[in-house]
């Protein structure tokens, strides 16, 4: 007896369901640098960094035209008509988000903080030199703004031997995302815009265009702050939805060169 | 005066008439007592219920649902997940098959202090199989075994040093089940389990057990 045209879809689906689901949820870890960061508590700055520099592929011809082709589109929308590139690396293609440990390997209890900084396709953001230029001219110890923060929920005390399991997420990573794009390509006041939620309180935000695509960090830089003897491992999730990373060995790498950003010195006001 | 009446002489047609009749009346009777005596002397033959012939044999197609659990260096950094999968096969006798087998499971890492943990994984494995069967009536038991290739959707096992290749590796295994037919000729269900070999895990195994539902075309 030959089966019903619903039974065969049905069979069907069921073959291919196991291969549809191959291609869904797929992230690709990168786990930080070995050593791991580790800061005894007595060090004059107690603060430590690593990085991770995500390699990508470069676009072939037909994706390097549609690029240009929105990037002309969207000059042509804009009211200045100022160039507003699209990005190879765009935050709706590739999202990132980051999976820490912090261990209180001391006697007694400390404070630790984890933050993340890093860089897109045209700026890297670095705090350390952020904050020593906007020291300049002032008596005050360096202020450290970082792009990405668990701020309030970080600083925290742990207690010794204790450890620590955060997660800074995708909508995290995805504000400090626009934060950059905002200071590098879109000469936004830094504090302004990394103090305040672009969702909540879009300030500093008015020169950026309205229908701008969003670069995605190519290179993730993770800094621990401790006052005891603390390690921090990590690990940096990437969902991949157009297979831009670069994975096989016959592709070209995207090569970005981004600037580092400086604000400008403060000036004393009269 | 006695008259003496003449003899009637019997017709010759009306002769042949009487031994047609007779004739008749003999074989009709014979016919009966034939019948009768088949009914009598042979009973009929025990219908056999259920009976195995009439259940669809050939190509075949079997969903399954179930769980898979990792042991070994696997089993260390993969909690045990739900599991669903299929499987398309012909019987080529009515003992032995060949079948395709595919199978898809959701499971959570563990990690324990670093970092990687409580994070979704799946395994995709893909296996051609010989399936021997040996049937009892309705219930059948079977045992299967083959190899081919499992597949994890991300790296983290390589990440947390388990996974040797990436991503990708052979396994090879086998197991039984029960099953039991619906008598109505295509369906049937039954459960089985199955013990996998995973080369490139670190030589970790994976146990997979399963109910199913099976079409026979």
């Amino acid at each position: 007896m030959r089966p019903s045209a619903p039974l065969r879809r049905l069979v069907w689906l069921a073959l291919a369901a196991p291969a549809l689901a191959c291609s869904l949820n797929t992230p690709i870890y990168f786990n930080g640098p070995t050593p791991l960061l580790e800061l005894q508590g007595t060090e004059m700055l107690p603060r430590i960094t690593n990085s991770v520099t995500l390699q990508f592929r470069r676009p072939n011809m037909s994706e390097q035209t549609a690029l240009d082709d929105e990037s002309a589109a969207l000059k042509m929308e804009d009211p200045m008509h100022r160039e507003v590139r699209v990005p190879w690396v765009a935050r709706d293609k590739i999202h990132l988000e980051l999976l820490f440990t912090v261990k209180n390997l001391d006697t007694d209890p400390g404070t630790f903080d984890v933050v993340v900084d890093g860089a897109n396709e045209y700026t890297k953001y670095d705090e350390t030199v952020a904050a020593a230029a906007d020291a300049q001219g002032k008596n005050d110890p360096p202020e450290y703004l970082p792009l990405i923060s668990l701020h309030p929920q970080l600083p925290m005390m742990l207690a010794p031997g204790a450890i620590y399991q955060g997660v800074v997420r995708e909508d995290d990573f995805a504000e400090g995302e626009a934060d950059l794009d905002a200071l590098g390509r879109w000469m936004a006041p830094f504090e302004s815009v990394l103090v305040n939620r672009s969702d909540v309180m879009p300030v500093g935000l008015d020169n950026v265009p309205a229908h701008v695509v969003t670069p995605a960090l190519v290179e993730v830089d993770v800094t621990l702050t401790a006052n005891k003897h603390m390690t921090c491992e990590w690990t940096l999730r990437v969902r991949d939805d157009e297979d831009r990373l670069w994975h096989i060995t016959g592709d070209q790498k995207f090569h970005p060169a981004p600037t580092l950003f400086q604000p400008m010195p403060a000036t004393n006001m009269p | 005066m006695r008259v003496r009446r003449p003899r009637r002489r019997a017709h010759p047609a009306r002769l042949a008439r009487l031994a047609a009749i007779a004739f008749l009346v003999s074989l009709l009777s014979w016919t009966i007592a034939t019948a009768a005596r088949a009914q009598v002397t042979k009973e009929p033959e025990a219908a056999i219920f259920p009976d195995p012939k009439k259940f669809a044999r050939g190509l075949f197609t079997e969903g399954e649902v179930g769980a898979v659990a990792f042991f070994g260096p696997a089993g260390e950094n993969v909690a045990p997940g739900f599991a669903i999968g299929a499987r398309v096969g012909y019987d080529v006798l009515r003992f032995l098959a060949v079948q395709f087998h595919a199978l898809g499971s959701t499971h959570l890492t563990k990690a324990g202090e670093h970092p990687q943990g409580d994070q979704l994984l799946q395994t995709y494995q893909g296996t051609l199989e010989g399936k021997l069967t040996l049937r009892f009536g309705q219930l059948s038991i079977f045992g299967e075994g083959g190899a081919g290739l499992t597949r994890l959707s991300t790296n983290l096992l390589y990440q947390l040093g388990v996974e040797q290749q990436y991503r990708t590796g052979l396994t090879a295994g086998g197991g039984g089940g029960v099953d039991y037919h619906s008598l109505s000729r295509h369906f049937s269900i039954g459960i089985r389990g199955e013990y996998y070999w995973l080369r490139d895990l670190h030589a970790s195994t994976d146990l997979i057990a399963t109910t199913y539902l099976r079409y026979t075309f």
